[in-house]
């Protein structure tokens, strides 16, 4: 017996082949155009990301490095490429592989790694349980690819990111696909923090609880063993957040300090940063609790050139000049200020005591 | 099952080609079958009040054939709307009832310990039940014959496009359909896609990365100021409207592909030029429901001015009931209520003003529609706000507190995108409002390549910018 639809089908011929060719197309042209903004896409975030140069210092870190540090003026300042390899929400999980990603990408530039550390950078809750979302659109590289899928909620949701590029990228990672193929790596928040709403979120216990989870533990050790395995200095940079929120668990935060003061303790080319006191008061620079305005990122960054300027100065930029380990760059180097070999400081001299 | 899911990716296409293939005969109980499992994909113990409200209505039904009196088919007639209303009752106000009677007994200090329930409201409940009422009733009028076809009369109530979040089809228009032959025809097939895949866009594109920002900012009202929360209040605007009418678009699409005609729910509603036009466009299935089975037998307009002042009234009091069990939805129902009737009294002389100080059709026709927007908005806080505190903040934040500066939320990308997308929205309406891009299935011609640019910019906007996985709003009713 003859099937009704093969029935109707068939009384419908052309109409039906029409309909079947122009759906092909439309298919075709869709996965077409997809792949080609994916590459579009993807040029535009590496080179926002600075994946796309031999950089000698590589920024890892989270919504606070995206908003604390100003690549440019950093590069300008020191005179050396530099790289912001920071999504918002990123774990310590998510940075490791940020890291090695990095490495994959330049394996003979990076000299010095800034790494943002604050009292959360061990907790668990608050973050994004989706983060590895971020890394969507390095899926193409194994590690990546492995932890996606790993952590995907669904078969389909990791299935159709392997199959289409354009799903990779959200509104954020899109903006920075723009702002990478615009050079525009600053800070566009202008509106500063309301400390009073901020007292009343922590009066009525609305705030986020510092806590120190193992794993994220653990991750964070593989980085700062991967780090020092390559031979690079790791600086960990405990960006501002404001005071109020950081009295709002004393203890866990001084805690959270001591256990990368300990860090930096145990190998010498690990130094900690801690611009908590300098800042942590001057509300005005701060657009939220936990994030520095345009301001305060300006302020921040002068603050951590003049940090890294020391000991980058001879051991980074003049090592790197001398062996010509970046012919490539040294062309646009030359333009810059030039550097005056300087004694090596002592790192402790940026230790937090 | 979500409309926007994966999953319905799969069973869609599963379920048509099973239709088309299997015998004619076989096809309503198929259908049947597969609504049902689209229902159970969420909760399958509450298939069975589906079955139970099917049962109550179709034998009530029956009976009122064979009664003999007018008082025996009144009797059916009311045992099914009771019965009927009982199960939403329960399901859905028994708690908000319950806290009502608890404030009251605690305001006369007298004792009152009936326990709260942890009752999980079924999807759809409200919708399925209007369905069911509609049929009843128009049983008892003698508007359509019986049904007695009892799988006939369960696709009715459960056919799965229409099942969760309507339109609520009435038995005059769905039944017959059920009755005749649908044979494949790709001009279905492609009108249906195309409306599915513009549902689908206004849903996962615009309607839920505006959810973003209005979740962050209604929730903690005080927190924000006046500006901030009306941009929230504006993007709620938008948002309820692509998520309602994107859910209703992919759901008569369904349905055209399958060969049934769903009645129209929306007709630019953002357009409207006053509350009562915005009326016969927002949701029409409902506000036709009221009009026929609350509005028309409490004797609508033909009454005195104040019968007809208060037959407006109690129509939106009870739709805004409808919406939720909390007060916040009343209130809305009852601002719009007088809304309607402030338009009503003041709009003719605000007309004669406007033409007085010479101002062309184009400005009065814009300004109609702007104040209208505005009205309305206003009585979206109320729908949209957590409580009644939570939307008297807004509302005074919003009238006291406009030149502050705005918060652009976590995202101010995601914000700035909100926006633009919702423009180009209006933009869209614009131009179908004028008959320069069609509107929903109507046959306006675009030139092919507009046409084919749009399908694509379409399939790539919800591959990039498209969330997935969000319940649309009117679920919850």
């Amino acid at each position: 017996m003859r099937s009704a639809l093969l029935t109707d089908l068939s009384s419908q011929r052309r109409s039906l082949k029409r309909f079947l060719g122009k759906s092909l197309l439309l298919v075709a042209l869709f996965f077409a155009l997809d792949r080609l903004a994916g590459w579009f896409f993807l040029r535009g975030l590496e080179h926002y990301y600075g994946l796309d140069v031999p950089a000698q210092i590589l920024c890892v870190g989270h919504s606070h490095t995206v908003l604390g540090i100003d690549k440019v003026a950093l590069e300008q300042a020191l005179g050396v490429p530099v790289a912001k390899f920071a999504l918002e929400n990123a774990n310590t999980t998510d940075r490791l592989l940020m890291v090695q990603h990095y490495f994959k990408c330049q394996p003979a530039s990076v000299r010095a790694v800034v790494y943002d550390v604050d009292a959360h950078s061990f907790t668990s809750s608050g973050l994004s349980s989706s983060s590895y979302q971020l890394l969507f659109p390095f899926i193409d590289d194994p590690d990546i690819r492995e932890y996606v899928r790993r952590n995907c909620a669904s078969r389909t949701e990791y299935i159709l990111r392997r199959l289409l590029c354009t799903p990779r990228y959200n509104e954020l990672t899109l903006s920075f696909v723009f702002r990478g193929y615009l050079n525009k790596w600053s800070n566009f928040k202008f509106g500063h923090v309301n400390p009073e709403v901020l007292r009343q979120q922590i009066q009525q216990g609305r705030f986020r609880r510092i806590d120190f989870d193992r794993d994220n533990l653990c991750q964070f050790a593989r980085m700062v063993d991967f780090v020092t395995h390559h031979h690079t200095r790791l600086y960990l940079a405990c960006i501002p957040t404001i005071d109020i929120l950081n009295r709002a668990e004393p203890e866990k935060f001084q805690r959270s300090m001591s256990l990368f003061t300990s860090f930096a303790s145990t190998n010498r080319d690990i130094i900690f940063l801690n611009y908590n006191p300098q800042f942590e008061a001057r509300h005005e620079l701060f657009f939220d609790p936990l994030h520095l305005n345009r301001e305060g990122q300006r302020e921040f960054t002068k603050q951590l050139v003049r940090d890294l300027e020391p000991s980058l100065q001879h051991s980074l930029f003049v090592d790197a000049w001398q062996t010509n380990a970046l012919t490539n760059e040294r062309e646009r180097l030359s333009s810059l200020k030039p550097a005056s070999p300087k004694e090596d400081p002592n790192p402790n001299d940026y230790r937090v005591p | 099952m979500l409309f926007n899911s994966f999953q319905y990716l799969l069973f869609f296409p599963v379920v048509c080609l099973v239709y088309f293939t299997i015998p004619f005969r076989w096809r309503t109980a198929f259908l049947l079958l597969a609504s049902y499992y689209f229902y159970m994909c969420w909760r399958w113990q509450y298939i069975i009040l589906i079955m139970v409200q099917t049962e109550i209505n179709f034998l009530c039904g029956l009976r009122m054939e064979h009664a003999r009196t007018q008082a025996g088919r009144r009797a059916l007639l009311l045992t099914a709307i009771i019965l009927s209303l009982a199960l939403l009752f329960f399901f859905k106000y028994y708690n908000f009832a319950n806290d009502a009677l608890g404030s009251w007994f605690a305001f006369l200090h007298a004792p009152y310990h009936v326990p709260r329930l942890n009752i999980v409201l079924p999807i759809g409940i409200s919708f399925h039940t209007f369905q069911t009422l509609s049929y009843i009733i128009d049983l008892y009028r003698g508007k359509i014959p019986v049904e007695r076809s009892f799988i006939k009369f369960a696709l009715f109530v459960s056919f799965f496009p229409l099942l969760v979040a309507g339109p609520i089809e009435r038995a005059n228009r769905l039944l017959p359909q059920l009755e005749r032959t649908n044979h494949f025809d790709v001009d279905r097939l492609t009108s249906g896609l195309k409306l599915m895949l513009w549902g689908f866009f206004k849903k996962v594109v615009i309607a839920d990365r505006l959810a973003e920002y209005v979740n962050q900012i209604y929730p903690h009202p005080a927190d924000y100021s006046g500006a901030t929360l009306m941009l929230a209040s504006y993007f709620f605007a938008f948002q309820i409207y692509c998520d309602f009418s994107g859910y209703t678009d992919i759901a008569i699409g369904s349905a055209r592909v399958l060969g049934y005609d769903l009645m129209k729910n929306f007709n630019l509603p953002l357009l409207a030029r006053s509350p009562s036009d915005f009326w016969q466009r927002w949701h029409i299935s409902l506000s036709t429901w009221f009009r026929d089975y609350v509005y028309f037998p409490l004797g609508g307009n033909r009454a005195s001015t104040a019968r007809w002042a208060f037959n407006i009234m109690v129509v939106f009091g009870l739709s805004g009931l409808w919406h939720g069990a909390n007060w916040t939805f009343p209130i809305w129902g009852l601002l719009n209520g007088a809304f309607l009737l402030l338009t009503i009294g003041v709009g003719p002389y605000a007309g004669r003003l406007c033409r007085h100080c010479g101002l062309p059709h184009r400005a009065i026709v814009l300004l109609q529609v702007v104040v209208t927007f505005h009205l309305l908005l206003l009585a979206r806080i109320f729908f949209r706000a957590g409580s009644l505190r939570d939307a008297l903040i807004i509302v005074q934040r919003i009238f006291t507190d406009l030149a502050s500066p705005v918060y652009l939320g976590y995202s101010s990308v995601g914000a700035l995108l909100g926006l633009a997308l919702s423009v180009m929205l209006l933009v869209i309406q614009w131009l179908q409002y004028n008959n320069r891009l069609p509107l929903n299935l109507s046959p306006v011609r675009v030139p092919a390549l507009l046409r084919w640019s749009g399908y694509l910019a379409m399939l790539l906007a919800i591959s990039v910018l498209g969330k997935s996985g969000n319940d649309f709003i009117y679920f919850q009713f």
